[in-house]
């Protein structure tokens, strides 16, 4: 009897116990690396790679033999390749030998790697070598110096360096943020078109806040430069906002601070780039913030963005992939990278797996990524679509305190509390797949990951137009809704570069109905040949419109946001050029990525939307996305 | 031997202790095992979650003692939070808008009672169908999309669940002490003494323990049970409310799968199915323990699919237990 009692009430204890026995990081941990190593490995089978045989080759210009810059980027790559499992070989000459580059390029091709990612220095010089590679079939993407692929004119895939503009323009809504009478941005090379850039981002900021702002030319003689400084000071002794594009400001900037006799509180300052004297100057509070390229993020997103491709397919959203701005301020100064801490990052979405097969596509990239990069992840998701048990269950993963929180911002009115509560903690927050960005969601977080509706717009437009073409019209069956709003926005801006007038055509969600409004549109302008549709809401109408209109494929052209049985199938007959992906993986991948980059490397994520999409699927890579769909895709 | 029986018995007349002793133990193991357990955000976080299910689970534990079920209350929570959101969107005073959702709310508890008392249809069954029939209204009148509230927050909402920036800003992260706590333990302790010390009370037990003799006895059990279902409807409308006032939004599926949560917190707390015995005390404490599992587990790093697996398993314990501790 007595043994019974005592058994009865301490079962419950004994329960937990056992339950507690295959928590943390214990079985279920070992069980969800077993399944993604497997689907790894299925995966890379489909895609015709060998599981982790990967092999890359980095050209670049320079190297840390000879140029401690190159240091970190090679740190980076090095890196990258040790989490993602790939094998790098970097070249490089002895010497700045722009012609040895060209024909290590070449090179690099003959070796048939799986990816090669190089420095587009001088894109005139480089065009015939990348164009080798790229016509062998070899991914290539650019990484520190290069404009992009249209502004070079070659059709890699991405250039990974800094966003000038972005640079500017976020530092002045930093620097505007306390507010400010007069700002003025110093030029040390006007003409230049990455510092004019700068300085164009710095005014737009400072204009938001209604500060006026002016460029001051200097020279890069240091005295000469602190003189002009003091002169234009004393002419516009209002100027409390100043923006320097790197040492050759900031220096003389502080000699004329010291002359002057101004303190912290007078003025805010902030600068490109960072030198002993701009960090001495941002521990001591005279210096807001300098702005660094993060060199490192060069050579891990290079081979990070290689591996997506050759793996999973997945391409990079846009032909600029900002590394930098990234900001350093006295507290990212204080802290020291530690490459091998231990890392835990709670991840709370909206919805799972479990009962909406759209997660488990982002779910299996934060497995991947978590396994890769040695993250100890958890996921939690409501049993049902709630938004306000969501908002709990973030208020309870901030109680756990873990180094890294990422979630969906569904409702950020809603989540906006749990999300502070976590940011006041000192844990850094990020979203994705739902969201609008820190700014637009007025949520300090560090950055979304999520598709860039505009430059979907846009780049589906130029990919439409590049054949020419009368008049274009956009679909748009939820006028009103700003996503789908920014995607027609950013078509009618493409199709205006190349002089094609485009419109936005209103329809409802009724599928008849809206192939009856098509027709009549068709009817009226009967010149209109390219078309846009934001998903198969548009795209299944208007499949029925052409058929009934009998028009065939050589008539027009036809682009679509999303993916559908049937949406693939006229991607598949040609009829429809693509369909934009949002790329799911990516935003799961990419979130543990970005946060281990942060707490291990202090690497932050440079603007406030990171770019997951537009994917673009086509005939080229359709049999590709369509083997990888529902697991990668 | 003697010993034990007695130790037995004195137990049984305390219908709490397992659910008592349970929670101590789950909390003394978290403590032990799970990195900041014992930090403010944790703890505030428990009470607070659990405190906006804990007031209807109050009505819950009163309706089940007196031997009825009622699953409608989240389909009534639902109902009452769009009401609510709705009116004060169309520029309601928000007082008015309290009243008027909690009228409502009384309203379905109402029907739930007269359905129950006048067609003897179990109350298992009455209150599935008017779970899915008011989850119908609630999606109906909020045309299946959410209600949110974006206006300006008026004070009323500060007394409904405002936060305890005193207690909250005390530690980094912050805690999440709300108003809720306060109406809970309110609400919990107005229907324990009711329950313990007043004629009404008595009543319940009786309605819930042996229906012929209360009758007998010359207790109103109908009057009893329809009183009860009205209770619930409107603690259940008020938790709603108390929900909104912190997040102001409602979607239409709100409160879906908290009758189960209810009927489990209270069968946990030491309520038997059958009615007649059990304590509000007992039914409170194990929402609380519920809630503390949830937070625990989160701390464990452990996927939340674990929860309801913990939660079966609690539940079936507890009920083995009392069923054990209550043999006489």
């Amino acid at each position: 009897m007595q043994q019974r009692l005592y058994l009865i009430t301490t079962l419950l204890l004994v329960t937990v116990l056992a339950l507690a026995a295959c928590a943390p990081g214990g079985d279920s941990g070992q069980q969800e690396m077993a399944q993604s190593e497997e689907g790894e490995g299925a995966a890379a089978a489909e895609a015709g790679d060998a599981d982790g045989g990967l092999s890359f080759i980095a050209v670049q210009h320079a190297e840390c033999a000879w140029d401690s810059f190159w240091c970190t980027v090679q740190n980076g790559i090095n890196s990258a390749a040790d989490d993602l499992g790939v094998d790098v070989t970097i070249l490089a000459p002895d010497e700045f030998d722009l012609d040895k580059t060209a024909s290590l390029i070449e090179q690099a091709v003959a070796a048939n790697p799986d990816g090669i990612m190089l420095t587009v220095t001088d894109p005139i010089l480089f065009k015939e070598p990348i164009m080798k590679a790229i016509d062998a079939g070899i991914p290539v993407i650019a990484y520190n110096a290069g404009s992009g692929p249209i502004a070079d004119n070659i059709p890699y895939y991405t250039y990974l360096g800094q966003d000038e503009y972005q640079g500017g323009y976020l530092g002045g809504l930093r620097l505007a943020a306390g507010g400010g009478t007069q700002g003025v941005c110093i030029n040390q090379q006007v003409g230049h078109t990455g510092l004019d850039k700068r300085c164009a981002g710095f005014s737009d900021a400072l204009a938001e806040s209604g500060i006026p702002t002016e460029v001051l030319a200097i020279g890069d003689d240091p005295a000469e430069a602190t003189t002009i400084i003091g002169d234009y000071y004393t002419a516009n002794p209002d100027t409390d906002v100043f923006l320097t594009l790197g040492p050759n400001g900031a220096n003389p900037f502080y000699v004329f601070v010291e002359n002057e006799g101004l303190t912290a509180d007078d003025i805010t300052h902030g600068t490109f780039d960072l030198s002993e004297e701009i960090k001495a100057n941002i521990v001591s509070g005279m210096t807001m913030f300098g702005i660094d390229q993060q060199p490192f993020l060069q050579g891990y997103g290079g081979v990070s963005t290689l591996s997506m491709i050759a793996r999973y397919g997945i391409l990079p959203a846009l032909p600029v992939s900002a590394t930098g701005p990234g900001f350093v301020d006295a507290a990212s100064l204080a802290s020291e990278p530690d490459p091998d801490a231990p890392v835990s990052v709670i991840a709370v979405q909206h919805a799972e797996c479990a009962w909406d097969s759209f997660w488990c596509v982002v779910q299996n990239g934060i497995n991947t990524a978590s396994e890769m990069m040695g993250v100890d992840v958890t996921i939690l998701a409501p049993d049902e679509f709630d938004l306000d048990k969501t908002a709990s269950l973030i208020e309870q993963a901030v109680a756990a305190n873990p180094d890294g929180i990422m979630l969906t911002v569904t409702d950020p009115i809603l989540f906006k509390e749990p999300i502070m509560k976590a940011i006041d903690a000192g844990i850094p927050v990020i979203a994705y797949n739902a969201g609008s960005g820190p700014i637009a969601d007025n949520i300090p977080y560090y950055t979304y990951l999520g598709q860039d509706e505009y430059q979907g717009g846009y780049l589906g437009g130029l990919r439409l137009a590049a054949g020419g073409g009368t008049q274009g019209v956009c679909i748009n069956q939820q006028v009103g809704h700003t996503g789908l709003d920014k995607r027609c926005a950013g078509f009618v801006d493409a199709l205006g570069e190349s002089g094609i007038p485009a419109e936005v055509l209103a329809i409802g969600d009724d599928p008849a109905e809206a192939a009856t409004i098509i027709g009549d549109y068709f009817t009226a302008n009967p010149d209109t040949d390219i078309f846009l549709t934001l998903g198969p809401n548009g795209a299944n109408p208007f499949y029925v419109f052409v058929e009934n209109e009998g028009l065939m494929a050589d008539d027009f052209t036809h682009g679509t946001f999303d993916l559908s049985q049937e949406i693939n199938a006229n991607i598949e007959s040609g009829l429809t050029m693509f369909g934009i992906d949002q790329q799911p993986f990516l935003q799961g991948f990419g979130g543990i990525q970005a946060l281990n980059l942060l707490v291990r490397h202090g690497i932050v994520p440079a603007l406030p939307v990171t770019p997951t999409g537009p994917g673009f699927v086509d005939q080229g890579n359709l049999s590709v996305v369509q083997e990888l769909a529902g697991e990668y895709r | 031997m003697d010993t034990i029986v007695r130790i037995r018995h004195r137990l049984a007349d305390a219908s709490e202790l397992v659910v008592l002793i349970s929670f101590l133990l789950v909390f003394l193991f978290f403590s032990i095992r799970a990195e900041n357990f014992l930090s403010l955000v944790s703890l505030t976080n428990i009470l607070t979650i659990a405190s906006i299910k804990g007031i209807f689970v109050v009505g819950v534990a009163m309706l089940m003692i007196s031997g009825e079920f009622d699953l409608s209350v989240g389909s009534i929570l639902a109902v009452a939070t769009f009401v609510f959101a709705l009116s004060l969107e169309a520029g309601t005073a928000p007082l008015a808008a309290l009243v008027l959702a909690l009228a409502v709310s009384a309203v379905l508890g109402g029907i739930n009672g007269l359905i129950v008392i006048r067609t003897g249809i179990p109350s298992f069954i009455a209150t599935l169908g008017t779970m899915l029939a008011f989850r119908g209204i609630a999606r109906a009148i909020g045309g299946a999309d959410f209600a949110r509230f974006t206006g300006e927050m008026p004070a009323l909402f500060t007394g409904l669940n405002g936060e305890f920036t005193f207690i909250n800003r005390l530690a980094v992260p912050a805690g999440s002490a709300r108003m809720a706590i306060i109406w809970f333990l309110l609400f919990a302790v107005l229907a324990a003494v009711v329950m313990r010390n007043t004629r009404f009370g008595s009543w319940v037990y009786a309605t819930g323990g042996s229906r012929a003799a209360a009758i007998a006895q010359g207790v109103k059990t109908k009057n009893v049970i329809a009183v009860n279902y009205i209770v619930t409807g409107l603690l259940a409308g008020f938790a709603g409310i108390v929900q909104f006032a912190s997040r102001p939004a409602v979607d239409p599926l709100r409160g879906e799968g908290w009758e189960l949560t209810a009927v489990a917190a209270c069968v946990i707390g030491g309520i038997w199915l059958s009615g007649g015995y059990g304590t509000i005390v007992g039914a409170a404490v194990g929402m609380l323990l519920l809630q503390m599992v949830e937070q625990g587990l989160i701390l464990l790093g452990v996927d939340v699919q674990l929860f309801q697996a913990t939660i079966g398993l609690i539940l079936i314990l507890a009920v083995i237990s009392n069923t054990y501790l209550s043999r006489q």
